[in-house]
């Protein structure tokens, strides 16, 4: 069992309950897709997975291990992290934003420099290959699409070889088109490389098209946890309090 | 695995999977009949009818070398990665790596630019599974939004068989565009058989890797060892071929693929940033040659008499605190009213020298000479110039403050104007507000808070400034600092620099705190 998560909970100052005893678990190697309508608390659950959010009771275990602040950092380092709005330094070059992927490895002075080993730089080329970019490995990432922005942030978090990817939306700031091809991105070097992922997604078409496992959540609980084979749309209808998503269920 | 070869009876089955970009162009048979001679057993070849037949025939032992085709490389197709090894790919003749693009090419008269534009046009696109005829291309469509499945993305789409073909339609001006492989291209023009003024490439998509040679993973080492080296040698004994038709030679795919990864390595520091870190270097060294700074000199000397001044400073002279404070009013006063002043000239300006809000172009020229003009002219110059024309006293101190920062002032609002949001005024005017009511509603909203900044900000250097305004004679302390330093009364000097301290240490806390509630 990769991630083992017992009765989670965690309200905001503001009183609002993002999550209300949450129960799950990830087996290594799984595409596991959390669905829910935004509010669902599913942001919340995904942070507090590499303890980016913390909360009041629960615990999370990863690798067997209780995740507690001594032991995050070993967890931060085998934990990749793709976000909604890319997150990435627009003023840099990709292969720049790729190397911060490989910070936390690299000697201080140098790296504050912009000074990386060979390897490094080869590998950070390879990242951007498997993602596509090899040709825009110069290019500042501003200069680039929505999509190629999206294809950096994963090969940012890829390159470290991390055993878990984490991903939050990472296709909400981009039109269906290109969603499906970031989402089939993941699919494949998830297959590649040996990656367990937990992917946030609110495309109930998506979910269906590239998951090994579907978690919904509402109002902060898990209302669905199946085999994405079984999943249909009884099940989506759950997770969405019983509004119809007919409409959802047209694209394929 | 079920895989268990025997391989006593000497001989090698070669598997070739189908070559859907260009058929006629396949030809394994002198790399096998040199193979053959090399090691000493018979080599067949197999030429299945598909890839998944020449995949079953590695997979059950039956073939135990194999060419895959294209589709080896996309990731579209399963395979086990445990069951074959790569161990040879070819390079095109004419080229130095075994890549090679799908590019999109349009008849040199149209007027398609980029790939965006062929949305609703004729397209000629390869079967399925043509990697550079079909499956690279979709992949490069999608991210331009383009839907390579569905029919109503183009006017029409043509099946071609290959990539000459295609690229004779779009010669031929049959079809708009077509996305073709750059080998075959490349080899067009060689042959003559076109010339690239008949065509343009508007997209070319990343480098993709030609398809290798493979073969068993348990087949005997030895073996392994002798086929791969004999392959890779080959184009030094006979002229080789096989997919692409001629080739130049064989190279180790993870050699290669080194190799081209290695290509992209670029130092981190580009040399223009290193030749300019060299350059402002020395023009700062020749100016410290020319202004002959020394710093060990000065530290050397200076500590001494700096060490007497300080002496001679000490203790500070409270005798006339009342005054000294009065005075420090007047200054506090005299940064006030500069500011008001300058706060009350700059919106008018601000406004006009803003090139979104200026009326017309006249106006806003003038606005801009205006404020140009005003920070053109420190105000100690400017206060010297009034001391002289209405006299002592603090209106020289006051207006000279005002104007000048008034050209600060009007320079910061016009560009917080100019930079602000555009989208909310584009909805206030597509319901009809005037000009002046989208100012008030949509553009002053956005600049209120740079506006209190800045006027903070002004206020806070006003006093500092104001300070020194009474050393030319518009009043404030700054006139009791200049008397002391006439009198030498070095002890009152170090009071009034204490008193200007605290004042301003006080008016900054103040200033931070405000900015922080109200912005």
């Amino acid at each position: 069992m990769l991630i083992e998560i017992n009765e989670l909970r965690k309200t905001f100052s503001n009183g609002t309950k993002a999550l209300q005893g949450v129960n799950f678990f990830v087996e290594q190697g799984e595409f596991v897709v959390i669905l829910g309508a935004s509010g669902s608390g599913k942001t919340t659950l995904l942070r507090s997975i590499n303890g980016l959010v913390e909360c009041e009771s629960g615990e999370i275990k990863f690798c067997d291990n209780i995740v507690s602040p001594s032991t995050l950092p070993d967890l931060r380092k085998q934990t990749g992290m793709v976000f909604q709005d890319f997150n990435l330094v627009n003023n840099l070059s990709s292969i720049n934003n790729v190397l911060t992927g490989l910070l936390d490895s690299s000697n201080t002075l140098m790296s504050m420099l912009y000074l990386f080993t060979k390897e490094q730089k080869k590998q950070a080329l390879s990242c951007l290959e498997m993602v596509g970019l090899l040709d825009k490995a110069y290019s500042r990432v501003d200069q680039l699409s929505g999509g190629q922005k999206q294809r950096v942030g994963i090969a940012r978090a890829i390159i470290k070889n991390p055993t878990l990817l984490l991903a939050d939306e990472p296709v909400a700031s981009l039109d269906p088109m290109i969603s499906n091809s970031i989402m089939a991105l993941l699919w494949n070097i998830r297959k590649q490389i040996g990656l367990t992922v937990v992917c946030n997604l609110h495309q109930v078409d998506l979910a269906l098209k590239y998951s090994d496992r579907i978690i919904g959540l509402s109002g902060g609980r898990i209302v669905l946890d199946a085999p994405t084979k079984e999943v249909d749309e009884e099940y989506i209808r759950k997770i969405y309090d019983g509004h119809s998503t007919g409409l959802f269920f047209n694209n394929d | 695995m079920k895989n268990i070869k025997d391989n006593s009876d000497n001989s090698l089955l070669l598997a070739i999977a189908p070559a859907s970009d260009n058929s006629e162009s396949l030809n394994f048979e002198k790399l096998a009949s040199h193979l053959e001679s090399k090691i000493g057993v018979s080599i067949e070849i197999k030429y299945c009818k598909d890839y998944k037949e020449a995949i079953q025939m590695l997979s059950s032992g039956v073939a135990q070398i194999g060419w895959l085709g294209g589709a080896f490389s996309n990731q579209e197709l399963e395979i086990q990665n445990s069951l074959i090894e790569e161990f040879a790919v070819g390079v095109p003749k004419g080229k130095s790596v075994p890549f090679y693009r799908s590019q999109f090419i349009v008849h040199s008269s149209s007027e398609i630019q980029i790939l965006e534009d062929i949305r609703n046009k004729k397209i000629a696109l390869g079967d399925d599974f043509s990697t550079s005829g079909y499956v690279i291309p979709k992949k490069e469509l999608s991210e331009v939004g383009i839907d390579i499945e569905n029919e109503n993305s183009f006017h029409s789409i043509q099946r071609v068989s290959n990539h000459d073909e295609a690229i004779f339609e779009v010669i031929n001006g049959k079809v708009d565009v077509a996305p073709v492989s750059s080998i075959n291209l490349d080899l067009m023009i060689t042959n003559k058989r076109i010339s690239n003024k008949d065509f343009r490439v508007i997209h070319q998509s990343p480098n993709i890797a030609g398809a290798p040679l493979v073969y068993l993973c348990d087949l005997d080492s030895v073996l392994k060892q002798q086929i791969k080296s004999i392959v890779l040698d080959a184009h030094n004994h006979i002229d080789v071929s096989g997919y692409g038709g001629h080739l130049d030679r064989y190279v180790d795919p993870i050699d290669s693929h080194r190799e081209y990864i290695e290509s992209y390595l670029k130092p981190q520091w580009g040399w223009r940033t290193l030749l300019g870190i060299v350059g402002v270097t020395l023009v700062y060294v020749l100016i410290a040659i020319d202004l002959e700074v020394n710093l060990s000199q000065l530290l050397k000397n200076s500590y001494f008499y700096m060490k007497d001044v300080l002496m001679r400073m000490l203790p500070p002279d409270f005798s006339n605190f009342r005054s000294l404070m009065l005075s420090m009013l007047e200054t506090v006063e005299i940064a006030m009213m500069g500011t008001l002043l300058a706060i009350v000239l700059s919106i008018p300006i601000g406004l006009f020298s803003a090139r979104n809000i200026a009326p017309n172009y006249p106006i806003y020229l003038v606005a801009k000479i205006i404020t140009i003009f005003f920070r053109a002219i420190p105000e100690f110059i400017m206060a010297m110039i009034l001391v002289i024309a209405i006299g002592f006293g603090a209106m020289p101190g006051i207006i000279a403050l005002g104007f000048h920062t008034m050209g600060f002032l009007a320079k910061f609002y016009a560009e917080a104007i100019e930079h602000v949001n555009e989208e909310p005024i584009q909805a206030l005017e597509s319901m009809g507000a005037s000009k002046w009511q989208v100012v008030s509603f949509a553009v002053v909203p956005q600049i209120i808070p740079s506006f209190i900044g800045n006027n903070l900000y002004i206020l806070d250097r006003n006093i500092r400034m104001a300070t020194m305004l009474g050393i030319v004679g518009a009043g404030g302390i700054g006139y009791e600092l200049q008397s002391a330093f006439r009198m030498f009364e070095y002890p009152r000097v170090s009071a009034i620099i204490i008193i200007i301290f605290f004042t301003i240490f006080v008016i900054d806390m103040a200033s931070s705190w405000i900015r922080s509630k109200v912005i």
